[in-house]
Order: structure tokens, then C-alpha cells, then sequence
């Protein structure tokens, strides 16, 4: 796990949100199951924490817990520096949008988001003024007489983010928001999310979601979880450039992990790497001893096919396969060099490939980032990709386990 | 339907085959003759006695004497009494049931659910006979009385009285609530609950605003299958003993099989079947207008209209 930037930890004032060494176990009869393990998130005022993970990675579980849906079997939980462990939900005043939106079917829009506030038991006036606000808040005005039925799937959605703001809700939680909306409708709410985030800078949000383009839009910091552990943890720029861990490049943005040894170091932050007869320099979060073995992590839109076999920076390669996919070709190449390693290279436009046409990769110079070679606990998030793997599951994608320079990738 | 057809492929010597296309009324009398066999006809037998006097000439006089007579508005009165107050008792227990099993795990709640299923394949008499056998004048909490307080102390005889047969005819419908109860919740979705939850409504509030509405067909159905039910019940008063206890069926089985009284066994028998349709009639209306209500009717609360009438 990494720990919460330096920023987070050293701020003055207590975090809006702090989950300190969270476990959960689901219990049936006699069994017990690990969903969280060890979970440690802080997250400031106005900041938007995204947890990214695999299905079944606890990322929802962690939100669970925060909202009080859920109780930690260790660990507790902070709100602005209070204990909120054992408060049930209803006491905690935090705003909660899941999945499915979960609208009171029976309730129209305006009784929806007026909700929480009668809850409160506040006066007419103000649930009526705060309840208009919080439709204005989402463009739903002149939906409050409407019935949840009555509306799209867009609409609930926003129905249901007004519903959790009219309660001024110092942390919001939003549970995969968008993945129950097409992706045209997907599309328009990420902008309206992201519109909604600049008017509540006071506001610390939980997101959870599957996908790496809704953290990477929406979110201050990324957590990446794995297994009911936080992998990493880190501002979103770092994690996109510098990932931590082969989980963590593997997950957020695809990277082929591409077994590696080290040359020499340039700097702190970079370093000349060999793969078979080439060297090239790439990005690395921090100093190799050379003639150690690592692995480069490079994402498939960073790499290039050349026509030419030949050249000094230049591995001889055969297409495997290549999937047209609008903007940009999907290849599959074999190296020669490392012939159980499938490397996915996204190249711009439509490319007519054959299948075993000679092609060259070339690694443009810092277009990957040096990641661990060995982490047992946080080894990519599919079976490695060899020729039998893929052939078995052509989606998967990963460093080989017959690579020739790095260390064996063991299953956990 | 052109275009369907004009697209079909050339038919082969099987589909050129004539349909068999018999008169739709070969399949619309079999069942009608059953049913008017079956249940029209003995109520129109019905109908024809409680019109007829001791000499077979007809005769409206057993309806007036009938219909005017204590014996009649005791039975009616107290048929209500019975019917409304079992079913008030089965929807309390049966909610409280389904809520405990549906919401509060334990071990053995399956058990517990499977259990109370059972109940309903049981006659209702056994659940009197349950009755007699453990709060009966010799049954088993009378003796555990006797034994303590001794042989002077008698057990209220509230198993002869009107609140002994309500409180059997709870429990044996408890089940007919209990049941479509646990349908619904089952398919309401828990994260209502949590949201509502986490915005700030106690289990109460969440209950009553929240479960409440959305069970209520449910509630309503069960509820009034149990209010016919209990109207027509016989064996459970029979079986009671309660002298006092005397229901429509009850007046029915006396005029008709002990008195041998038929025209005014008759014409109880047709009131309580007019009884019974109006009831049903209430109940369908009631379910139908509870949908349209769900689908269009304003809910009514403050914050809905003002925070409209703001924007407008």
C-alpha cells in the first residue's frame, strides 16, 4: 500500500474523510470471507478520491463502510477528525448516490430530493427552498412533479445526486454512477460531474468506479484496489505517469509489462534499459542498481511499428493480430526476442495488418516507466499473456512468464 | 401483416394442410357450462329455496323474517366483529413476522419461514383443536394453574369467547399475510434502505415512508384474502365450542342442517354470499385504485408543491 500523499497527511486540518486500518468479513454460518483488508484512505475537503479496482476488489465494500451500511470488523472511521465507527447511517450526514439510484418509486422527483429533509424535520420553507436548489443544482427543475418511472436513465441519475446534496452533505459517495447509463449518456454526465465538482469545493467525494476513464476525469487522487487491498494510492497525474506497481500499470491504462534490464541511470528519474539488442531510456520512480533486472511498463498508444527491421532501437517482431477499433488499430506482436510475450501496440487510424507480417517495434525514448520486477501481492491484474494464454483468452495482457531477463511473475 | 405475409417462404405440403378451426363456442361452452354447473346453478338453488315457503310457493316472507330477525344482525354483527378483528390481528403479526424474518437475520429464520408455510396446509380445526388441547378448560395451561394456584383456580374461558376465535383464526391466517409480505420485500431493493438510511430517516421513518408504500399491495391483498377467508369461516368457531360465538356460516349450519330450516338457511346463505361479492368487489376496487394512486396521484407533501411553484 502507498501511503497517502504528503500533502494529504501534512494538512492542518483533519481530513474530511479517514478510513484507518479497515478490515471486513463476510460471515455465513460458520465462514468467514476477507473483503477489505488493512484499507487506510484519507481524503481532504473539495478533493475527489476515486477507488478503481476490478470487479470483487472491495472498492464498494470500502464505500459501504464509510456510509455506515457496512461495520468494519477492525479499523475505524473518521469524519473531520471524529469517530463515526459506530454512528448508524443516519447520524453520519453523508450524501450517498449508488448504481441503481435507488429513487423512492412512490415518491415524486420533488418528495425524492426533499427526502433527507423531512427526515431533519426542518421547516416547509427550507426543504421547499433547499429542495429547489438542489434540482437547479442538477438541471431538474422543472422535473419535481415527475414520478422516477417517468424519467430516463440520466435524469434518475441526476434525481438521485440531488437527493444527496440537499442534505449539504460534507462528504458525497458516488458507487459506479455512470455504469448503469449508455455510452452517450455516460459521456454527457462525466462533463456534468465534473461541472458539479467545481461548484462544491468544500466537499470531499468517494468515488467508486471500474473505469480508469471516469477516475482519470473525475478524481484528485486514484486508489487502485486489488483483492480487498488498496494497492496504491496517489495524486492522479503520478499514478497515470509514474505507476507504482505492475497492478497498478497493468490496470490503469493497459500498459504491457515488458521484462527489462537495467543499463545504467541517467538521473533519479530515468534510466537506460536493454531489451535484447536494444537499449532505450525510460522513466523510473526511482534509482536502479545496473545489471538489475525490471520491468518497463509502456502503454500501448506510447510504442510504434516501423516497417524497417532493421536499426539500433528496432526489435523484429510478427503481428499476431490486429483489431480495427475506429481511431486506432489494435496489433498484437510477437518479439523475436521474447517469443512468449504478446505486446499490444495501438497505432492511429485503420492499419491493415496480415497475420506474421515482419514488423519492428520501436520504444520511443521515455515512453515507459520502470516498475518492481517481483511483487507478489501486486502482480498484474490478469494472467500473463503468452501465446497459449492468448490464445485461450485473447483479451488478457501481460509480461511473459518465460521472460528471459526479469524474474518469473508468480500467481499469488 | 401483407408484408409478413408476401415474405413468407413458398409453404410445403404440410403447412398447405387446413388449420383445424373448430367454433370458438366448442371453447368457450365446456368451461361455461362447468362453471354455471358447478357454481351458478347451486346458487341459483340457493336463491330459488330462500324464495319459496313451507309449501314451496314463492315468497318473499323468509327474507323478511329472516332479515329483520336478532338472530340474523347478532350473527351479522358478530361475523363482522370476528372477520374484522382477525384480520386487524393477522396483518399486525404478519407484518411483524415478515419484517423479523425479512430484515433481522438469525439462525433458523428459513426454518421459521418454512414453519409458518406449513400452517397453511394444516385444517383450520386443528388449530382449535391446538387450542382446546393448551388453553382449553382441561387443557394443558389449566392444569399447570391447578397445580400452582390449586384446584380453585380457574383459566378465564377466553377460548369460548369471541377473542378465543379471533385469536385462533390469527393464527391459523397469519400465513395467507405472512407470505405475500415476504414476496415483496424480498424484491425491495436494499439500497433504498440504505439511502434512505443515509439521509438522515430512522428505521421508523424508513419503515412507514419507505416500506410501507412500497408493500402495500401486498399488504392489501393478503389483508383482504384474509377478511374473506375469515368471513366464511366455519370450522374454527365449531370447533371452539363458543356457544355465544354465533357467525353467519354458524346460523347457516343451525337453520339449515340442526333446525332444518332450509328457506332461512337459504336466505342467510344468499346474504352471505352477496356479502362476500361486495367484499371482493371493494377489494379489486381498492387494489385497482391503489395502482392508479401509485401511477398519478400527487403525494401531497409541502416540499413537492413549493419547490414547484418556485420555478414556475
Amino acid at each position: 500500500m502507498t501511503a497517502p500523499s504528503a500533502a494529504a497527511s501534512s494538512a492542518a486540518a483533519p481530513d474530511a474523510v479517514h478510513l484507518e486500518g479497515i478490515d471486513v468479513d463476510y460471515r455465513q454460518g460458520r465462514s468467514s470471507t476477507p473483503a477489505l483488508r488493512d484499507v487506510t484512505i484519507r481524503i481532504r475537503a473539495g478533493q475527489t478520491l476515486a477507488l478503481l479496482g476490478p470487479s470483487g476488489s472491495g472498492k464498494s465494500t470500502a464505500l459501504k463502510v464509510l456510509a455506515g451500511f457496512l461495520r468494519p470488523s477492525a479499523g475505524r472511521v473518521y469524519l473531520d477528525g471524529t469517530d463515526i465507527t459506530d454512528l448508524p447511517p443516519a447520524r453520519r450526514g453523508i450524501g450517498v448516490v449508488v448504481q441503481s439510484y435507488a429513487l423512492f418509486p412512490h415518491l415524486r422527483v420533488a418528495d425524492n430530493v426533499a427526502f433527507g429533509l423531512r427526515a431533519r424535520r426542518l421547516p416547509k420553507d427550507v426543504i421547499a427552498a433547499r429542495t429547489a436548489e438542489a434540482l437547479g443544482q442538477v438541471g431538474m427543475t422543472d422535473f419535481g412533479r415527475r414520478l422516477p418511472r417517468e424519467l430516463s436513465g440520466g435524469q434518475q441519475q441526476r434525481v438521485a445526486i440531488a437527493r444527496a446534496l440537499a442534505i449539504r452533505p460534507k462528504v458525497l459517495l458516488l458507487d459506479e454512477p455512470l455504469a448503469a447509463l449508455d455510452i452517450h449518456l455516460r459521456q454527457g454526465m462525466l462533463a456534468e460531474l465534473q461541472r458539479l465538482r467545481a461548484n462544491l469545493p468544500d466537499t470531499a467525494i468517494l468515488f467508486v468506479t471500474h473505469d480508469q476513464a471516469e477516475a482519470l476525469a473525475l478524481a484528485d487522487r486514484i486508489g487502485v484496489m486489488r483483492d480487498g487491498r488498496l494497492v496504491d494510492l496517489a495524486d492522479t497525474q503520478d499514478l497515470w505517469h509514474r505507476p507504482p506497481s505492475r497492478f497498478t500499470a497493468s490496470f490503469l491504462g493497459g500498459a504491457n509489462l515488458i521484462p527489462v534490464q537495467v543499463v545504467s541511470t541517467l538521473d533519479q528519474s530515468s534510466a537506460v534499459v536493454r531489451l535484447a539488442e536494444a537499449e532505450f531510456v525510460a522513466n523510473a520512480s526511482q534509482a536502479r542498481e545496473p545489471g538489475s533486472a525490471s520491468v518497463l511498463a509502456v502503454r500501448p498508444h506510447a510504442l510504434r511499428l516501423t516497417s524497417s527491421l532493421d536499426g539500433p532501437d528496432v526489435l523484429p517482431a510478427r503481428v499476431t493480430s490486429a483489431q480495427w477499433r475506429g481511431p486506432a488499430t489494435r496489433v498484437t506482436i510477437a518479439v523475436d526476442a521474447l517469443p512468449d510475450l504478446l505486446i499490444e501496440i495501438d497505432q492511429p487510424g485503420e492499419i491493415q495488418h496480415r497475420l506474421g507480417d515482419r514488423v519492428g517495434l520501436h520504444i520511443p525514448p521515455r515512453a515507459g516507466v520502470l516498475v518492481p520486477a517481483d511483487q507478489l501481492a501486486t502482480g498484474p491484474p490478469s494472467t500473463p499473456r503468452t501465446k497459449a494464454a492468448a490464445a485461450a483468452e485473447p483479451a488478457s495482457r501481460a509480461a511473459s512468464s518465460a521472460a528471459p531477463v526479469a524474474p518469473l511473475e508468480r500467481k499469488p | 401483416m401483407t408484408t409478413l405475409i408476401a415474405d413468407r417462404p413458398p409453404a410445403g405440403p404440410s403447412a398447405q394442410r387446413p388449420a383445424l378451426r373448430l367454433p370458438v363456442a366448442v371453447w368457450v361452452i365446456p368451461p361455461l357450462a362447468m362453471v354455471l354447473g358447478f357454481v351458478g346453478w347451486p346458487m341459483v338453488a340457493v336463491l330459488g329455496e330462500s324464495v319459496r315457503d313451507g309449501d314451496g310457493a314463492l315468497s318473499l316472507s323468509s327474507w323478511s323474517t329472516v332479515l329483520t330477525s336478532s338472530e340474523f344482525l347478532g350473527a351479522l354483527g358478530r361475523t363482522a366483529q370476528v372477520a374484522i378483528g382477525s384480520t386487524l390481528g393477522t396483518l399486525l403479526l404478519g407484518s411483524f413476522l415478515a419484517l423479523v424474518l425479512a430484515f433481522v437475520p438469525f439462525p433458523g429464520a428459513g426454518l421459521v419461514a418454512r414453519l409458518i408455510d406449513t400452517v397453511l396446509a394444516l385444517p383450520s380445526f386443528l388449530i382449535t383443536l391446538a387450542f382446546t388441547f393448551l388453553y382449553g378448560s382441561a387443557g394443558v395451561l389449566q392444569a399447570l394453574i391447578t397445580s400452582v394456584a390449586g384446584p380453585g383456580a380457574r383459566l378465564p374461558p377466553i377460548l369460548t369467547s369471541p377473542l378465543g376465535v379471533i385469536l385462533a383464526e390469527i393464527t391459523f391466517f397469519t400465513p395467507f399475510v405472512v407470505r405475500p409480505l415476504l414476496a415483496a420485500l424480498s424484491v425491495l431493493p436494499r439500497e433504498q434502505l440504505e439511502v434512505a438510511a443515509s439521509l438522515g430517516a430512522g428505521p421508523l421513518r424508513v419503515l412507514r415512508t419507505v416500506v410501507l408504500p412500497e408493500v402495500l399491495p401486498a399488504l392489501a391483498a393478503g389483508g383482504s384474502l384474509v377478511l374473506l377467508l375469515t368471513l366464511n369461516e366455519f370450522g374454527i368457531v365449531l370447533f371452539t365450542g363458543a356457544k355465544d360465538v354465533v357467525t353467519l356460516p354458524v346460523l347457516i349450519y343451525t337453520r339449515g342442517v340442526v333446525s332444518l330450516d332450509l328457506p332461512s338457511a337459504a336466505v342467510v346463505a344468499t346474504a352471505q354470499v352477496v356479502l362476500s361479492l361486495l367484499l371482493y368487489t371493494a377489494y379489486r376496487f381498492g387494489i385497482a385504485r391503489l395502482r392508479t394512486e401509485s401511477a398519478t396521484s400527487d403525494p401531497g407533501e409541502g416540499a413537492s408543491h413549493a419547490a414547484v411553484v418556485a420555478h414556475q
